[in-house]
């Protein structure tokens, strides 16, 4: 999806640079020095770290107190590729993704890649800190599996330590019930119950009477039997409209949410206040990205809106001229030769 | 310790992003698709790089963190 290129590349600047040829190389080096680089990363599989010029040794040879951060699959010693449904299925987040007996599902959204990122994030500011403390810098290297399967939690430690293993079960919980997405008759809800007191709210409200049994009063006669229980729950629901169903568990104190669509979720006076927007100066054209997962001063500041993302090599003159201070005649024999 | 008051400060970062390309050209796909209603295929030739790509942070005037998927930015204050 477009949406990829323009979240993650805004306020960036871009250039191209050809690392297998040696002028590139030392372009890539005058870069290191003249910006003063204080954070290289790269995505490229480690056996071409050395090859291209750019592993941890050759950039701290330029600028010793650099932290350097290289992405893998598997880490360094691996040069196997990865996109983010291959961790998704080697990693458990597919087998944990789906209805119970159903096919394994991959994520709505691409965590092992996002969720990487942040790891790195966080792991870079502990390198910041540790340079400024020490003057020293840091090569982090940074696997998706790692990142991927520190997510079961629970998980990995019932199924080596208490030897319970857990599978997706689709929208139910496993200790309490009902707790599942239930249709309306013009979407879907969320319903969340509990404990025995909200069950008893829900057979007060008309529509519900016919689930008053003796086996459901207690959550563990409802978990026993949570599968019927639902559809029967579900039955009642289709009857209600979703916005007349949230106002009515509303009332009776018990935990409920649309679930919303992506426009739905836009339009979400606790999210689109806070929208981002990049434009693009060439055209006009305008593009709306996520919120930030925190508000920034900065980002109130200019209005929530940033750089648009920049083509590709589009700031090969700015940088390579204005930066390095290379003329027009070396510029269009290094376009020439293919070094950027 | 001299400098640990200025952690976040005038940071610079420089990430070389294989996936670039990828990306790149699916955001160029979509965007031709929405203005022009088709995809030129000699937008494309002109699109792939020679071998790498990268980019560094802008320059503003706020500290201001960003993760991203292959790359990480930390604006300049």
């Amino acid at each position: 999806m477009c949406s990829y290129f323009f979240a993650f590349n805004s306020g960036k600047e871009a250039v191209t640079l050809d690392l297998k040829n040696q002028r590139g190389q030392e372009i890539l080096r005058k870069l290191i020095k003249e910006l003063n680089v204080d954070i290289f990363t790269t995505n490229q599989l480690p056996k071409n770290y050395a090859t291209l010029g750019i592993d941890y040794d050759a950039l701290r040879a330029v600028k010793p107190d650099i932290i350097w951060l290289g992405i893998s699959g598997f880490g360094p010693d691996s040069n196997e590729a990865a996109y983010d449904p291959i961790l998704q299925a080697r990693g458990g987040l597919m087998e944990m993704t789906g209805e119970a007996g159903g096919e394994p599902q991959v994520l709505g959204i691409p965590l092992p890649d996002m969720g990487t990122s942040e790891h790195a994030y966080g792991l870079i500011m502990k390198a910041l800190f540790k340079r400024a403390m020490t003057n020293e810098g840091s090569r982090i290297d940074m696997a998706m599996i790692d990142s991927t399967v520190s997510w079961l939690v629970q998980p990995v430690t019932m199924a080596t330590t208490f030897n319970q293993v857990m599978t997706r079960r689709g929208n139910t919980h496993e200790f309490f019930a009902p707790v599942s997405v239930f249709p309306t008759s013009d979407g879907f809800v969320y319903v969340a119950m509990g404990n025995d007191i909200q069950w008893q709210r829900l057979l007060a409200i008309p529509g519900f009477e016919q689930l008053a049994e003796p086996c459901y009063e207690k959550n563990a006669g409802r978990i026993a039997d949570k599968h019927r229980l639902n559809e029967r729950i579900a039955e009642a629901t289709r009857k209600f409209g979703t916005a007349e169903l949230i106002e009515t568990f509303r009332r009776a104190m018990i935990p409920i949410a649309k679930v919303q669509g992506i426009r739905d979720v836009c339009e979400d006076p606790a999210v689109k206040p806070k929208l981002l927007k990049s434009v693009d100066p060439a055209t006009g054209f305008e593009v709306t990205m996520a919120p930030p997962p925190y508000m920034t001063e900065y980002l109130k500041e200019i209005d929530q809106t940033l750089p648009f993302p920049p083509r590709l090599g589009e700031h090969n003159e700015a940088v390579y001229g204005g930066i390095l201070g290379m003329g027009k005649h070396e510029l269009e024999a290094l376009r020439r030769d293919g070094v950027i | 310790m001299k400098r640990n008051s200025n952690i976040f400060r005038n940071l610079t970062v420089l990430s070389l992003e294989q996936a670039t390309v990828l990306p790149y050209l699916t955001w160029l796909i979509a965007w031709r698709r929405m203005v022009f209603g088709s995809f030129g295929w000699s937008t494309l030739s002109n699109a792939i790089p020679t071998a790498g790509s990268a980019t560094r942070s802008s320059q503003v005037k706020k500290r201001c963190v960003r993760t991203s998927l292959h790359s990480i930015q930390v604006k300049r204050q």
